[in-house]
């Protein structure tokens, strides 16, 4: 037969499914708004250690001679017992919050995804083991595992982000085991084990591809936890050491001098609101976007 | 006074490409005894015109640009959420095509059609043969009776036992009987069944068919059926409406347009469907006449 | 003789009752016997909940026999090791009821057709522009264009997924196609193309059909032999014509009187208005 011309591929479609996907979260302004504060958070989280005006304190500088000065324009949002700038920690301290936030949903999803795929994908005697342990896994509370990890290992970021991961990852698994178990019953599952196509092959190219959705929207939607965790041990006083600034040591700081010196609470106390707030309304935003059957 | 009159009904659907209109001048006047037929295929706004009708089309996306649709003489269009929900269900019975979603899991087959005759008892009492101003508690119990009464009606045995199934305890063909009998007992003037056979196996669909013919006769009820199958048409119609993209491009008696379509499009429908006569490879498909919409 | 289903049951065990016991099981096929010659297309009537699937899903080694043996070319399907299955794969193809559902929605056309390419790289071994240039010729021998070969499947109606579903059931040269009920989901107007089509294919590639459908018509137009199964036993079998004009048992002809006849003038009901 005469050769026939292949069309190039369209980066169009894609472009168009995007732009498709966009107009649906447009449709809410809430999710917008969370998207806004999102990004803003990114951005401020990378840049701060550049544009706060006093870098100094964020590496331990005190000013003892300006301690407790109450919002100005000198200092917008004050300054704590050391005298140190509450804006310049509270920019700064975005940088812990974010980070453990985003690895402790990070190593969640990628050993959730492994465990609940292979579960789900294969059942039976695997299915039980792997269930039980994940079940077992759910029973222990992440603040009170993170403090015995704190107490053996000693504090520190990455101990923190750790123990946190190792409850969260089992809500992953769970989720993703019940979505492997919905697609596997799929006719186009059925249809790739009918042409013939290996188990590595229909999990990575058929079932894990078509649940992105559902583990991106949960995802979005705990990082806002995650961060609330991460100030909830920062607070208890694992975690993060100082003088590396973060928001629930910061707030954790400020308890002693509420209500007189109220801004060196509510600086740190809104920061985190704004960022849990934000997270959740984007997740809400993406699930719009790709799960419109959950909608309300 | 006509029972039902659509007339010049054009409904627009916004989206992401922006705003398309779906219906171009819809006309369509039913009667009391009248079973009305309306065929086309996917995306040729049957449903939505049949939604219309109970103004269950969403809005926004949905908008309607011109037309009115007076049930009994009134415009549906034009009435207030209190009176739509007076409407549906009392005056305007539905029936859907997949009935394992129309049913509500959770509760017993009973309890829904009891509640759907309290809601028509409410507001006239008569319908379940009560005197206006009947208490609370005569209700209740006219409405259970009722329930019974419907069951029995569309064909379930045993139905005062029935009753108390929970919908996944009833076959496909038992949970659109019990539909019907939910669109039926607030002894509705108009019934509009949308595919209400399709995802039913050939020998229920022939019971369900005859039930809904019965029903018409016994009842002098008005129905718009909505299907893909002329061969549904055929049996149970009085008139049909062929629709093709948003517009009725043949209405009339179902002898006149079956026999002798007057439209190219619904003679090449009838053509398309396999007879005992057709030689293989000699079936007509609508390729090159009609285009198929998507891409 | 190409499919030969000799004596075949398929009980699946109750519902697991406490620690020890089951509920009572379910018998989907009960001793179906039937067999297919090369070349025809065989149908195979039955409503739903009669076993139709579970017989192609038997076929298709998705599920294990309870008894009785499935020979594709004399050869035992059920008896095959992993290897040789997928080697008779692919000989033996299947199209599926639903084009909405059998198609990945996150893969393109073109990666669609070609997977059954890639999959069998042992046999038919293409590189990757060869492969490509072969799901073009499928995508024309099944009716598409080739600007279609990069989208996606939400992109196309109904009956254009079906045809992709056909392009990627014939991609590695199948001799045998089982056809799950490929038409039912279709407006009729788009059924009579993609039946016309699966006839022109049929010839001129000279394959064998096991053709899967509750619509009597359909079977009528498409098939030469015809097996009716109802609760999971072959009621009967036979030519098309005899099943059809001398239907020997209750259930066939109770299905024939069921089918809705779009000539007004065979209602039962209309008839009786009449009188």
């Amino acid at each position: 037969m005469t050769p026939i011309a292949i069309p190039e591929r369209r980066q169009s479609a894609r472009l168009e499914n995007w732009s498709r996907a966009f107009y649906r979260f447009r449709q809410s302004w809430l999710s917008i708004i969370g998207l806004a504060i999102v990004i803003a958070l990114i951005v401020i989280a990378i840049v701060a250690p550049w544009i706060v005006p006093h870098p100094e304190h964020v590496v331990g500088g005190t000013n003892t001679g300006a301690k407790f000065q109450p919002p100005s324009a000198a200092a917008w949002l004050g300054t704590n017992a050391l005298g140190q700038d509450m804006f310049s920690l509270v920019l700064v301290g975005s940088q812990v919050s974010l980070f453990s936030g985003l690895a402790v949903v990070f190593i969640a999803i990628v050993v959730g995804t492994i465990v609940g795929a292979i579960a789900g994908y294969f059942g039976g005697w695997i299915d039980e083991i792997l269930m039980r342990i994940t079940d077992l896994l759910l029973t222990i509370p992440s603040l009170i595992l993170a403090m015995a990890v704190a107490a053996a290992l000693g504090t520190g970021v990455w101990n923190m982000i750790i123990a946190i991961s190792i409850t969260w990852w089992p809500a992953y698994a769970r989720l993703v085991r019940g979505e492997v178990l919905v697609k596997k019953e799929e006719q186009f599952v059925v249809a790739a084990h009918a042409l013939g196509a290996d188990w590595p092959r229909i999990l990575g190219k058929h079932i894990l591809p078509n649940i992105v959705s559902p583990i991106v929207i949960k995802a979005s939607l705990d990082m806002g936890f995650a961060i609330l965790t991460v100030a909830s041990l920062g607070f208890v006083g694992i975690g993060v050491k100082p003088p590396t600034p973060e928001w629930g040591t910061l707030l954790s700081g400020a308890r002693s001098y509420m209500p007189d010196y109220w801004w060196t609470a509510v600086a740190p106390g809104v920061a985190i609101f704004l960022a849990v707030l934000a997270f959740n309304l984007l997740g809400d935003g993406l699930r719009d976007v790709l799960d419109p059957k959950a909608r309300r | 006074m006509t029972l039902l009159d659509i007339r010049n009904l054009n409904l627009a659907m916004k989206s992401y490409e922006g705003e398309t209109q779906i219906l171009h001048g819809i006309d369509l006047k039913i009667e009391r005894g009248e079973i009305w037929g309306m065929v086309g295929e996917t995306g040729s706004g049957k449903s939505l015109t049949g939604l219309s009708v109970s103004r269950l089309v969403p809005s926004p996306p949905g908008r309607y640009v011109a037309g009115s649709i007076k049930f009994r003489g009134k415009d549906v269009l034009q009435a207030t959420d209190r009176e739509m929900r007076g409407l549906r269900g009392r005056h305007i019975g539905m029936i859907f095509q997949d009935p394992t979603t129309n049913l509500n899991p959770a509760f017993r087959i009973g309890t829904q059609l009891v509640d759907v005759a309290l809601h028509a008892g409410h507001a006239d009492p008569s319908v379940l043969g009560l005197n206006p101003g009947a208490s609370r508690g005569d209700l209740k119990k006219a409405a259970r009776r009722a329930a019974v009464e419907m069951l029995e009606k569309v064909g379930i045995a045993k139905a005062a036992e029935r009753i108390h199934d929970y919908p996944h305890q009833f076959s496909g063909g038992m949970r659109q009987r019990a539909l019907i009998a939910m669109a039926m007992i607030g002894k509705p003037d108009l019934l509009i069944a949308d595919e209400p056979t399709t995802a039913l196996d050939v020998s229920v669909q022939a019971q369900i068919l005859r039930l809904i013919h019965d029903l018409v006769t016994e009842r002098n009820i008005g129905v718009l059926l909505i299907t893909h199958n002329l061969g549904v048409v055929a049996q149970i119609c009085s008139h049909v409406a062929v629709m093709y993209r948003g517009r009725i491009l043949e209405a009339g008696k179902v002898d006149d347009v079956l026999k002798r379509p007057s439209h190219s499009y619904t003679q090449a429908l009838l053509h398309s469907v396999p007879t005992a006569h057709t030689k293989r490879g000699e079936l007509k498909g609508l390729n090159g006449l009609m285009p198929e919409t998507a891409a | 003789m190409t499919l030969d289903i000799q004596n075949v049951t398929k009980n699946f065990p109750g519902p697991r009752q406490g620690f020890f016991g089951r509920g009572e099981g379910f018998t989907a096929l009960d001793n179906v016997s039937l067999s297919i010659r090369k070349g025809v297309s065989f149908g195979l009537v039955g409503e739903s909940g009669s076993g139709k699937t579970t017989l192609t899903r038997c076929i298709l080694r998705l599920e294990t026999l309870s008894a009785g043996n499935i020979l594709f070319d004399g050869v035992d399907i059920h008896k095959l090791t992993p290897l040789e299955m997928r080697r008779l794969r692919s000989r033996l193809q299947i199209v599926f009821q639903d084009p909405y559902a059998s198609l990945d929605p996150r893969m393109t056309i073109h990666d669609i057709v070609a997977e059954p390419l890639v999959i069998h790289g042992d046999v038919v071994n293409l590189n990757a522009r060869q492969r490509t240039e072969r799901v073009l010729e499928l995508l024309l021998q099944v009716g598409l264009r080739s600007e279609h070969l990069f989208r996606y499947p939400h992109e196309f109606s109904g009956g254009q997924r079906q045809r992709i579903g056909i392009a990627r059931a014939l991609a590695v040269g199948p001799e045998f196609l089982i056809l799950d009920e490929p038409t039912s989901a279709l407006d009729v107007s788009v059924q009579a193309d993609v039946l016309n089509l699966l006839h022109r294919l049929q010839e001129e590639l000279n394959l064998t059909y096991f053709f899967i459908s509750h619509d009597l018509g359909v079977i009528r137009y498409i098939c030469d032999d015809v097996a009716v199964i109802y609760r999971g036993k072959l009621v009967e079998q036979g030519p098309v014509a005899e099943i059809f004009d001398h239907p020997k048992s209750d259930y066939t002809r109770m299905l024939l009187d069921a089918m809705p006849d779009p000539d007004p003038d065979r209602s039962p009901f209309r008839q009786k208005d009449a009188v």
